[in-house]
């Protein structure tokens, strides 16, 4: 596989991220995708419990990841939240030198991360969003499609029409998100145009990911139907089909407003769901990819199997 | 660019389809699209907006697109509208069509008659579940469309990207993809999934040949990424600007307004003043997401000329 500017930009050998995801995007995972040559992310919520305090517990987490690698890895950011300030101190005091930031203003601390000579990457799910995030100084744009589990942006573009049009727009490098899980999506990435991919759903079928077996188990059962995007008018989320997601489906189809929908569902639903396992009553973040992820695998064995590949479906289209 | 399995099924040069679009697929553009090595589709209303009249105007679109190129092309029937009446097909028949693009409904109510007369059949599909309903059904090649795609759009909105892989894993039959391609970047990205052709409808709709009012074309090539959007969700699913028209549909869709008032009536006559009448304001502009990549309105057969050189730059690339 061709280097790109994202693996000169990063120090990594391919340029495949490992997405971030909240409560399962721990330091084993972050650390095996980096010592396959990618890029492992850590969230800073890995693994604890609600009242545990975030900051201790993203320390522990980027220690957990140097015992095993010494690599490269990023935090994820997620800049909305109240305790960003004392986080962004953890990352610069343990010397993390990636992070990848969302769901929220890139302006309003990009420079304190430049200034403390960390890359940032910042996920955007519109033209606009990747040239403000480019004037803001950031690193790479993830440009993160409508496929994407999780929190979605309002416009729904997907990865294929969404990648090219920021391509063209931005000069820094693009990373494709969002319905990649094998090596013909890294290929189609590369073809609109992305110079590296981030996966979150392929990963957390994985050996390492500290998600609940029966979460992971759904996933590879899921059919290519088997998520759905709720809350639109709100916060758009996409997740596995159940009985959380029903739910607030019905909510979403009578109008409900923002407060009568957290009143309802309280917080914490997600960690139920993906962490606890509780995999009904919980919250399934999961992107459409999954239809297509058929077994649970160590993390390495993925970024080795597209490398793999790579060569030969390029060759392919010659 | 190399040849694939849908180039020598349909024999044509080139695996570029041109999608049917209701209205406005006419003669000229199909036997553009043929003439430069793609596969051009006629509407059977094309710049006929009276049902009734159908069956002449396939004859007349069919005979001047028989003036124009003697290349193949096709004629698209949508199944809901035709149901089991088999007079406009023998239309087709009598005319020596030997490729048809079905859609929205059961591809085994005529694919056996199609057969007998050597017409070959590819039909439009959205899930991994009606490609393989496709494939035993009979027919020879499955058009993939995904959620970016523009007009009537499948309630399970899976992506291109994501929908693509998966059909092809599920089915032995060559796949088309459709929705969210615009360039050669989309094209090398579509065959990179596994797909053997493209088909493009919002593309095509941009062309010097294409019937479609001045003001609609002008406003594909004005739209930026975020311009279109689904209305009708659990009703009937449509991709279109996003307009005076739609933004109320959306608007009630948010506040959970009742299924009676979000339901278009007159859909055919706001189709109409949209695509023939130009009205972009308040009429139903069917639009794919990639509308903000088109950025001129060229010849088509400058469309595929210029698809095609990009296409082996961009492999090259790789």
């Amino acid at each position: 596989m061709k280097k790109t500017r994202v693996c000169g930009l990063l120090g990594i050998e391919y340029p495949i991220i490992q997405g971030g995801m909240t409560w399962i995007a721990n330091a084993e995972l972050a650390a095996a995708v980096s010592e396959a040559g990618g890029l492992g992310t850590i969230s800073p919520n890995a693994g604890m419990r609600i009242e545990d305090n975030v900051e201790a517990n993203l320390r522990d987490q980027i220690r957990r990841a140097k015992d095993i690698t010494s690599k490269p890895f990023a935090m994820n950011i997620v800049v909305l939240i109240p305790e960003i300030a004392a986080l962004v101190d953890v990352l610069i005091e343990e010397g993390v030198q990636v992070v990848t930031t969302a769901a929220g203003n890139p302006r309003l601390h990009t420079s304190r991360f430049k200034d403390a000579g960390i890359i940032v990457l910042h996920v955007v799910s519109s033209v606009r969003q990747a040239q403000v995030a480019e004037e803001c100084g950031v690193d790479a744009v993830i440009a993160e499609g409508f496929e994407a589990g999780g929190h979605n942006g309002f416009d729904e573009l997907t990865t294929m029409v969404l990648v090219p049009q920021i391509v063209d727009a931005v000069n820094i490098p693009v990373i494709a998100a969002g319905g990649i899980a094998d090596v013909r999506g890294v290929a189609a990435a590369f073809a609109l145009g992305a110079e590296g991919v981030q996966m979150g759903t392929r990963f957390i079928a994985t050996i390492e990911c500290n998600a609940h077996q029966d979460f992971k188990r759904r996933i590879v059962e899921s059919p290519d139907t088997g998520t759905m995007i709720t809350g639109r008018a709100l916060s758009p989320t996409r997740g596995l089909k159940n009985e959380f997601s029903a739910e607030v489906a019905r909510m979403d189809k009578k109008g409900t407003t923002a407060d009568e929908l957290l009143a309802h569902i309280g917080m914490g639903r997600s960690r139920m769901g993906q962490f606890e396992g509780l995999v009904e009553e919980g919250e399934l973040y999961c992107g459409e990819i999954s239809g297509m992820i058929r077994d649970i695998v160590p993390a390495g064995d993925i970024i080795k199997k597209i490398v793999e590949d790579y060569d030969r479906v390029v060759a392919g289209l010659r | 660019m190399k040849k694939t399995k849908v180039c020598d099924l349909l024999g044509i040069e080139y695996p570029i389809i041109q999608g049917a679009m209701g209205l406005i697929a006419g003669a000229e553009l199909a036997a553009a699209v043929s003439e430069a090595g793609g596969l051009g589709v006629i509407s059977p209303n094309a710049g006929e907006p009276d049902w009734s009249k159908v069956g002449d105007n396939i004859r007349k679109q069919i005979k001047k697109a028989k003036s124009l190129t003697s290349k193949p092309f096709a004629v698209n029937f949508p199944i809901h509208m035709i149901k089991d009446d088999r007079s406009l097909i023998d239309i087709a028949v009598a005319e020596g069509i030997k490729v048809v693009t079905t859609g929205a409904g059961s591809p085994a109510l005529h694919t056996p008659y199609f057969h007998e007369h050597g017409i070959k059949v590819l039909h439009l599909v959205a899930t991994v579940k009606h490609a393989v309903g496709a494939e035993k059904a009979g027919v020879d090649i499955v058009i993939a469309e995904g959620y970016e795609s523009g007009g009537i759009n499948s309630p399970d909105e899976l992506t291109t990207l994501v929908l693509i892989p998966q059909v092809v894993d599920a089915v032995k039959i060559p796949v088309v993809a459709a929705g969210g391609i615009g360039d050669g970047r989309g094209l090398a990205a579509a065959l990179a999934l596994g797909a053997q052709g493209v088909q493009m409808g919002t593309r095509f709709v941009a062309t010097t040949e294409c019937l479609a009012h001045p003001d609609y074309k002008k406003s594909i090539v004005e739209a930026g990424d975020t311009a279109t959007v689904i209305t009708g969700r659990g009703l009937m699913m449509f991709r279109g600007l996003l307009n005076e028209l739609t933004r109320d549909l959306v608007k009630k869709e948010r506040s959970g307004a009742p299924d009676e008032e979000r339901s278009v009536k007159m859909f055919s006559k706001l189709s109409e003043a949209a695509l023939l009448g130009g009205d972009v304001v308040k009429g139903q502009a069917a639009c794919g997401e990639v509308a903000g990549l088109v950025r001129e309105e060229i010849s088509a057969g400058e469309v595929v000329r210029r698809m095609v050189a990009d296409y082996d730059r961009i492999v090259k690339g790789l």
